[in-house]
């Protein structure tokens, strides 16, 4: 059933070319976790695979083997799950797949080299914790877990550990991010003001249960003893992505959180306004409803020159937009690349328009995401994201700063929760504050 | 106040600056090897530069030279200032080295007098108007060199809304500055690279969404055949004279036209 075309080569080649050119050691400094993914990487791992185990076969554990399936480097071994139909639909995508229904189990086999960890919130700590003692290198969907004290444990033991530890942050390994990040490094859009995150669904963000008493397994999100909410499900990404702009962490939260309109008998807010604040006083709002999805997912970063929209890979002027051609000349320069560039022609109107036309991230086609998914978007950097993981199992080398940009947002979305349930402003707790972080 | 940006870039120690809308188009220039301070400097003595001339030049600009002699040359000779006096002698003689083609009347350069002892011009017929909007962004071309040259910038690359570009010194990681010319009526088509070092390129021609903008000044009817000419010159002014000439000259007289001119090499694109 595997498909021999590697999914990734099209951003493993992108980052080659980064590190290839004078200078793009400069570039992929900022972005190290990208350092070993490239197509001579995989050209030394030919031929062995990843012997994978999944840990929870749901609808995201799902997307992860289609995924895995067309990964050459990646083995899946193992399969657990307690919910039976879960497991019986993932085993007909693997049939060779041994089967647990206690992970704990699935951890003492000596076959499996790295487990990949789709639970629900409350367990994503307690299993990671039990996985790098079982000796697997691992990865595991964000948030990093459902406390702080559970984040500060995870990344503890993280840094005693040999093993590796990827959390889901698949924007990282999202080609239209990175390019994206990069132009906003080199000042195009001059200073950050301000950052606008949103995710709007229309949406109870329920599953069907087929009886009662699966109500708080299968709707896991909807309850505080097994979820964070909308931060940790969907805020996560994208104050990771504030902060990678940003290069800091905030420092402080207010905000203000609510049961609106799904008066269901769930405990988490269906309607969430966080404002974080960065020491230089630019502060990044967060908004999220799940009864109007008119607005989508969008990252806006807010610059004195101009706006980055990060997740329709668009960009824009405040004023002026310059000639394309000249955008693509001066991107080549700062990558130390010399082509040919497409200016001379008949003279241009400009664009006199209010709003103005968007310039465009990446050429071509672009895959965006409209964020209605409760499962995962197609090529949103996932799919690269294990084909890392999938690497990092064989070569036994550590992902940088992964681990450490997941802790980071995760405590941020905590914070958030935080600033919200008690109505006042959450600055980072001391205790919590890794060298990592700069504020 | 013009939408004017700019921005400098540390780790290439370039310079970008750029302006929306001036003299009909968008102007954008790089360079390269300044400090940020010295770089936004030599942007400012441009960006001024170009907002005068922008006044100067434009006809539509009430408080112009240029306005006040379309106005008032039909009635008397008028006493020109000492710029627009180079420019209305410069173009007599392009118009004459064009065989009558390269007018800033659009058809009407016969009916002007110009008194070289007096400095004056005088319009024969009332309905005589001068236009340089074929001829300002070559003539603002050579002014900014000007401006680079004094500041000992050896680098840069100027686009006046792609028509007329500079290319100066070379890019800072290849011996020249490489342009793609594209089909402008189907932009999935390259014509052409050309490689330029201290050269400028102009380029003439009509496009899908704006046809019909260059006018025949022997025939008074507008050029709308899908044709482009590209010319490469030592002088921004010249290129620019020549792929408007080149546009509507007869196949048969432009080997005489050019040879007037420090042309490098032109090329006329059939669409």
């Amino acid at each position: 059933m595997k498909e021999e075309k590697q999914v990734d080569l099209g951003l493993r080649q992108f980052i080659k070319n980064l590190g290839y050119i004078a200078g793009g050691t400069a570039m992929l400094g900022t972005t190290p976790w990208l350092q070993s993914f490239t197509t001579d990487a995989l050209k030394e791992i030919k031929g062995e695979k990843a012997r994978i185990g999944l840990i929870r076969t749901g609808s995201r554990g799902v997307y992860h083997i289609h995924n895995l399936l067309t990964i050459p480097h990646a083995e899946i071994i193992a399969l657990c799950d307690d919910y039976e139909p879960n497991l019986k639909a993932a085993s007909e995508l693997c049939p060779n797949a041994k089967k647990y229904t206690d992970y704990r189990k699935l951890l003492e086999s000596n076959e499996i080299d790295g487990v990949i960890i789709s639970t629900p919130l409350h367990w994503h700590a307690p299993m990671v914790l039990d996985a790098l003692a079982a000796g697997k290198h691992t990865f595991c969907e964000k948030s990093m877990a459902l406390t702080m004290q559970e984040c500060k444990s995870v990344y503890d033991t993280y840094l005693t550990s040999d093993k590796v530890l990827y959390f889901g942050m698949q924007r990282l390994f999202d080609e239209k991010y990175i390019k994206a990040i990069q132009m906003i490094h080199s000042g195009i859009i001059g200073d950050i003001v301000g950052i606008r995150c949103h995710w709007f669904r229309n949406h109870d963000w329920r599953r069907p249960v087929p009886s009662s008493e699966l109500e708080r397994k299968i709707n896991w999100r909807l309850y505080r003893e097994s979820s964070a909410g909308l931060t940790t499900e969907l805020a996560t990404h994208q104050l990771e992505v504030s902060n990678w702009s940003m290069k800091k962490i905030p420092e402080s939260v207010v905000g203000l959180g609510d049961i609106t309109f799904w008066k269901d008998g769930r405990e988490v807010y269906d309607s969430v306004s966080l404002t974080y604040r960065y020491r230089s006083g630019v502060k990044t709002t967060y908004e999220s409803l799940i009864a109007n999805r008119f607005n989508g997912m969008e990252e806006q970063i807010l610059g004195h020159k101009g706006t980055m929209e990060l997740a329709k890979g668009e960009y824009f002027f405040e004023e002026v937009a310059p000639a394309p051609g000249i955008l693509q000349l001066i991107h080549d320069i700062e990558l130390k690349l010399f082509s040919a560039v497409p200016i001379a022609g008949p003279s241009w109107i400009p664009e006199t328009a209010k709003r103005q036309k968007p310039n465009y991230v990446m050429n071509g086609f672009t895959h965006t995401t409209s964020g209605s998914s409760m499962i995962g978007a197609d090529k949103d950097g996932s799919d690269h994201l294990i084909s890392a993981f999938c690497q990092a199992v064989i070569t036994g080398e550590k992902a940088k700063n992964i681990v450490e940009e997941c802790y980071a947002s995760t405590m941020l979305c905590l914070m958030g929760n935080q600033a919200m349930a008690e109505q006042r402003k959450i600055d980072f707790p001391q205790e919590y504050i890794i060298p990592y972080l700069k504020f | 106040m013009k939408p004017v940006y700019s921005h400098y870039y540390e780790n290439s120690c370039l310079f970008h600056g750029s302006i929306l809308n001036i003299m009909g188009t968008g102007f954008d220039i790089i360079f390269i090897g300044k400090s940020k301070s010295d770089a936004t400097k030599i942007w400012d003595q441009i960006s001024s530069l170009l907002e005068l001339l922008h006044a100067r030049l434009n006809r539509f600009d009430e408080s112009s030279e240029i306005a006040f002699v379309n106005l008032n040359a039909h009635k008397q000779a008028i006493k020109t200032s000492d710029y627009l006096w180079e420019i209305l002698s410069d173009n007599q003689q392009y118009f004459e080295q064009t065989n009558g083609i390269f007018d800033i009347t659009l058809g009407n350069f016969s009916q002007i007098e110009l008194n070289e002892t007096e400095k004056t011009v005088f319009f024969r017929s009332g309905n005589t108007k001068i236009d340089l909007g074929g001829y300002a962004k070559g003539y603002a071309i050579e002014k900014i060199k000007k401006i680079l040259i004094n500041n000992n910038i050896r680098d840069a690359f100027v686009d006046f809304g792609n028509s007329s570009v500079l290319a100066m010194g070379k890019h800072p990681h290849g011996d020249s500055w490489k342009l793609i010319i594209k089909n402008p009526f189907d932009q999935n088509i390259i014509l052409n690279e050309e490689e330029l070092s201290n050269k400028n390129i102009s380029t003439s021609g009509n496009m899908l969404t704006h046809t019909m903008h260059i006018k025949n000044t022997r025939t008074g009817k507008f050029n709308d055949e899908r044709k482009m000419v590209t010319v490469i010159s030592d002088n921004a002014i010249e290129a620019e004279v020549i792929s408007t000439s080149l546009m509507i000259a007869q196949p048969d007289e432009v080997d005489s036209i050019i040879q007037r001119f420090d042309i490098d090499k032109y090329k006329i694109y059939y669409l």
